[in-house]
């Protein structure tokens, strides 16, 4: 908590321009100054926010072409924080991977894997594996910001369908 | 006091808006180019006749084709073949023979059942049926047997031809 002092004047201003008036007036009505004093509080609260860096928010895999080779895409993550409470980051696939025409990417050739964080965070998913449907966790620190990647890879051991997929991925912060 | 008051409640609006912001959702997209492959266990066909007479038939060679398309489109004539020229006095003639699927959500079926004539106009072999989804997927092998047959008597020696397999998925 801090404390702001403000320092109010508001008499001089008007008594400057009656300045000519005032003098031929009796003294108790001569420029005086007030003091008010304004109690500031500011509370700052625990807060832990977890930004996506990637530009867009988009995860863009590809051109692949089928048989080939492996593509693989980043994912920028930071957890920006002002406590030292642990937390877990989660990820999520909110929907199937499908395409325009309804073609559902197949389940396993999507593939992903965390980084350990710069701060000293720890990856759950430290080598690659299946992007599962589910929520689960992917990132944990122990208090204190921290920035992570998650690479996306698709595997193109099997034949994909032509054209283009989409999916909603979450990323989630909770603190332990 | 009133300017505090608006600051103080300022202040906590957006101390509230930032932190909903604890969830990021992220669009993920990938890109499958289309991509078509194909090849075969054999480059040529040697039949040899019997005999001269009308009607006589060579051996059968059957060949095996590897196929392997993601944006296949098509339904007909997704495996055709035609003659550059004809041979006079000699039915050239294919059997479609059975599909085998590896992966993929289309199959192929024989276009006609039996020997057909192949000619120098680009003859359907073969078909595509969607077996789920978007069926442009078509990733096995087909077997199709060759053989000539006799139409007119004809003189002793060699004759060549090209022959050419075709697997179209638009």
């Amino acid at each position: 908590m801090e404390t702001i002092k403000f320092f109010f004047n508001a008499k001089s201003r008007l008594l400057s321009g009656l300045l000519l008036l005032l003098l031929s007036v009796p003294g108790w009505l001569y420029a005086n100054s007030d003091t008010q004093t304004l109690s500031l509080t500011f509370l700052i609260e625990p807060v832990a926010v977890v930004k996506i860096s990637s530009p867009g928010k988009v995860v863009r895999i590809g051109p692949v072409v089928p048989g080939v080779d492996a593509r693989a895409e980043n994912l920028q993550v930071s957890v920006l924080t002002n406590t030292e409470e642990g937390y877990q980051v989660f990820h999520e696939l909110r929907n199937d991977i499908t395409s325009n025409s309804g073609g559902e990417f197949p389940k396993n050739e999507l593939e992903f894997a965390v980084s350990k964080g710069k701060t000293g965070g720890a990856s759950l998913v430290p080598a690659a594996r299946p992007v599962p449907r589910d929520r689960i966790p992917v990132f944990r620190s122990m208090g204190g910001p921290d920035f992570f990647t998650i690479q996306y890879t698709v595997m193109n051991k099997k034949a994909f369908s032509a054209g283009s997929y989409y999916g909603n991925i979450s990323i989630t912060l909770e603190n332990a | 006091m009133k300017i505090a008051g608006l600051l103080t409640a300022a202040f906590f609006a957006v101390l509230l808006f930032d932190s909903s912001t604890f969830a990021e959702d992220v669009l993920l997209q990938i890109e499958i180019q289309p991509a078509l492959n194909y090849g075969s266990d054999h480059s040529t066909l040697d039949l040899i006749f019997p005999d001269f007479t009308n009607g006589a038939v060579t051996n059968t060679i059957s060949v095996n084709y590897s196929l392997m398309a993601n944006d296949v489109g098509r339904t007909q004539g997704v495996i055709s073949g035609h003659l550059e020229q004809l041979l006079p006095g000699i039915d050239f003639q294919a059997n479609v023979g059975s599909y085998s699927k590896l992966s993929g959500n289309a199959s192929l079926v024989p276009a006609a059942s039996g020997f057909v004539v192949v000619t120098t106009e680009e003859t359907g072999f073969a078909d595509k049926v969607v077996d789920e989804g978007d069926g442009k997927l078509v990733d096995g092998t087909l077997m199709i047997t060759y053989r000539a047959v006799i139409t007119g008597d004809q003189p002793a020696g060699q004759q060549t031809g090209m022959f050419t397999v075709s697997f179209v998925d638009n």
